[in-house]
């Protein structure tokens, strides 16, 4: 649906405009703590900031509270030993990290999985990219000031995680996916519940945006809030949602073309404008696009096995393997370096949310001390991502 | 399966993957900066001395033709010889790929940052940093990013040894009826520092 911006009620409340404008009385700049226990820094982030009134001069962050030392545990445990571990550091998009490190171990010893094994792994991702729009959607309502829509979106990721549950046994943190497989196939019902939850929630969808989207008070909070150009996010590798709310059609799934993608419909939704509102309609499309994927997943979805066998001791060979994914942050990679053992000699993650937190000290120099938290829950990170 | 017969295979394995040539364009643009440098499976591998990097991150990164611009990711990686730092570069928009990687003396490494060239690598360069003791020079503000401040070395390096004691953890078991898991947190100050604790 076209937005129509609301473009005239902008003067009312300027968030960018620059600091000649109030040099009438001469202040000190003031140095403040925001975080770690903050309700709105989405986990443990720490943001020093220098303060000049209500605008913000500088803002340095400090991360590292939730360091679990992913990568070094990765070095000590065997190949299939890491799957569960994976799940663990982006917990909100448990089922593409699993997916994004499967896929790299299989790709470094050259395992084919079935057809099947492709359509269940590209429905989870794509159910787990759902849920995880859900709790971005809720949260930014919640930091703007609306707790109504939060409730009403962990309505509908309670049905996903029910079908998660009924699937893997877990809610959170799956370990369903297994190199070379899966843990167990589909249960029964599982394809009617799907179809049947596909069938209602585009219209959940447009009950949210009446609630929350074309709210005016939540437009006027957003609408120019935390501008981010096509420059800085060239700067900063800024991906998924955030580079595409700036204009640039950049997503891994039509790049890369992993997995079952190629043979599949959808769209990449992007907005001109590059400020919070435009990375928020993104992401409510792209909600919109997974429920596409989804019905095609249900429908080609094949039967047959969904496990190949895979030696107990895995030993890739010598090499390496750089292998990307888009999450719901952006893009997800997985960089793995055997040597020819057992346990990996090398993982590391290319996490979106760490690559994209970087931006917010120039996207919130100038901005209110208030505006910090929207921009923050634009760019919707993850701190256990950020800090590993 | 006897060692040997695994060797063998392994091998065997390793043959199997063809390194071709660098694309003419790669090849002539960095001349002979590249001191290492092959393609395997459509990814374009280039090894650089330290001094030549700046200049080889420009030239991919920037000033080719379809230059591969998007630096998706830097990491450090202990190779037991040496210390490698590993720059993924894409062509936006695109999968085609160049893995640039510099090896460095496992004494004293040392490479120029390549924040100039994108503000990416700034947070990259310092995780590196602190994992592996690479020292990034010029690089704009080399503080430590995740690791507590009194962390002694470089715990990613393979070298590093678990701390036999931590100021904050004991060995005391936590539950008597579990004698084997240890790891209480400790009550009382660290010695040297019980002011800071009272404060």
């Amino acid at each position: 649906m076209p937005v129509v911006r609301n473009g005239g009620r902008r003067d009312a409340c300027p968030t960018t405009n620059s600091m000649e404008t109030q040099t009438a009385l001469p202040t000190e700049e003031l140095l403040i703590n925001m975080g770690p226990q903050h309700p709105s820094t989405h986990g443990v982030l720490r943001l020093v900031l220098t303060l000049d009134g209500e605008r913000v001069v500088e803002a340095v962050p400090h991360i590292g509270y939730l360091h679990s030392s992913m990568e070094k545990i990765a070095e000590a445990s065997t190949y299939q030993q890491y799957v569960p571990y994976a799940d663990r550091y982006d917990y909100l998009n448990a089922m593409g990290n699993e997916f994004a490190y499967v896929r790299a171990v299989e790709k470094l010893c050259g395992i084919e999985v079935t057809p099947r094994c492709e359509y269940i792994r590209v429905i989870m991702a794509e159910m787990n990219r759902i849920a995880s729009h859900l709790v971005y959607f809720g949260c930014l309502g919640l930091d703007s000031g609306a707790w109504t829509p939060f409730l009403y979106c962990f309505r509908e990721r309670e049905v996903v995680l029910q079908l998660f549950e009924d699937t893997s046994g877990q809610r959170l943190l799956y370990h369903y996916l297994r190199i070379g497989g899966l843990r167990n196939d589909l249960p029964a019902h599982f394809c009617d519940k799907l179809a049947e939850f596909l069938d209602y929630f585009p219209d959940r969808i447009k009950e949210y945006d009446d609630l929350l989207t074309y709210n005016v008070i939540f437009r006027n909070r957003l609408e120019g809030t935390g501008q981010l150009s096509q420059e800085l996010c060239r700067r900063y590798s800024i991906s998924g949602p955030n580079v595409r709310g700036s204009g640039i059609p950049y997503d891994v799934r039509r790049v890369v073309g992993y997995s079952i993608y190629p043979q599949l419909e959808f769209d990449i939704p992007t907005q001109e404008e590059g400020d919070a509102f435009a990375r928020h309609l993104v992401r409510v499309e792209e909600m919109r696009q997974s429920v596409r994927i989804l019905k095609q997943c249900l429908e080609k979805l094949p039967e047959g096995e969904i496990n190949v066998k895979v030696p107990r001791k895995l030993k890739p060979v010598v090499g390496e393997v750089f292998e990307r994914l888009e999450s719901p942050r952006g893009e997800l990679g997985c960089y793995l370096v055997s040597d020819g053992s057992e346990k990996p000699w090398r993982l590391h993650w290319r996490a979106p949310s760490f690559y994209n937190l970087q931006v917010l000290p120039e996207l919130v120099r100038g901005a209110y001390v208030a505006d910090i938290v929207i921009i923050l829950g634009s760019i919707d990170i993850v701190l256990p991502d950020i800090d590993r | 399966m006897s060692e040997e017969q695994d060797k063998g295979q392994k091998e065997e394995e390793a043959a199997r993957q063809v390194v071709e040539p660098l694309p003419e364009q790669i090849a002539e643009a960095l001349g002979d900066r590249v001191s290492e440098g092959g393609v395997l499976d459509g990814v374009v591998h280039i090894t650089v001395p330290a001094e030549e990097l700046a200049d080889a991150l420009r030239i991919v990164g920037f000033e080719i033709e379809n230059s591969y611009s998007h630096l998706s990711d830097l990491c450090g990686v202990d190779r037991a010889d040496c210390i490698e730092v590993v720059y993924h570069l894409f062509r936006p928009m695109s999968d085609e790929a160049v893995v640039v990687r510099v090896k460095l003396p496992r004494g004293n490494p040392q490479v120029p940052t390549a924040t100039e060239l994108w503000d990416t690598a700034n947070w990259a360069e310092r995780e590196a940093a602190e994992m592996y003791g690479v020292t990034f020079t010029g690089h704009p503000d080399p503080r430590p990013l995740l690791l507590p401040e009194d962390i002694q070395g470089h715990p990613m390096r393979k070298d590093w040894e678990y701390p036999e004691e931590h100021p904050y953890l004991s060995r005391e078991p936590l539950h008597e009826d579990f004698p084997d898991v240890v790891g209480r947190v400790r009550v009382e100050a660290p010695p040297g520092r019980e002011e800071e604790i009272e404060e």
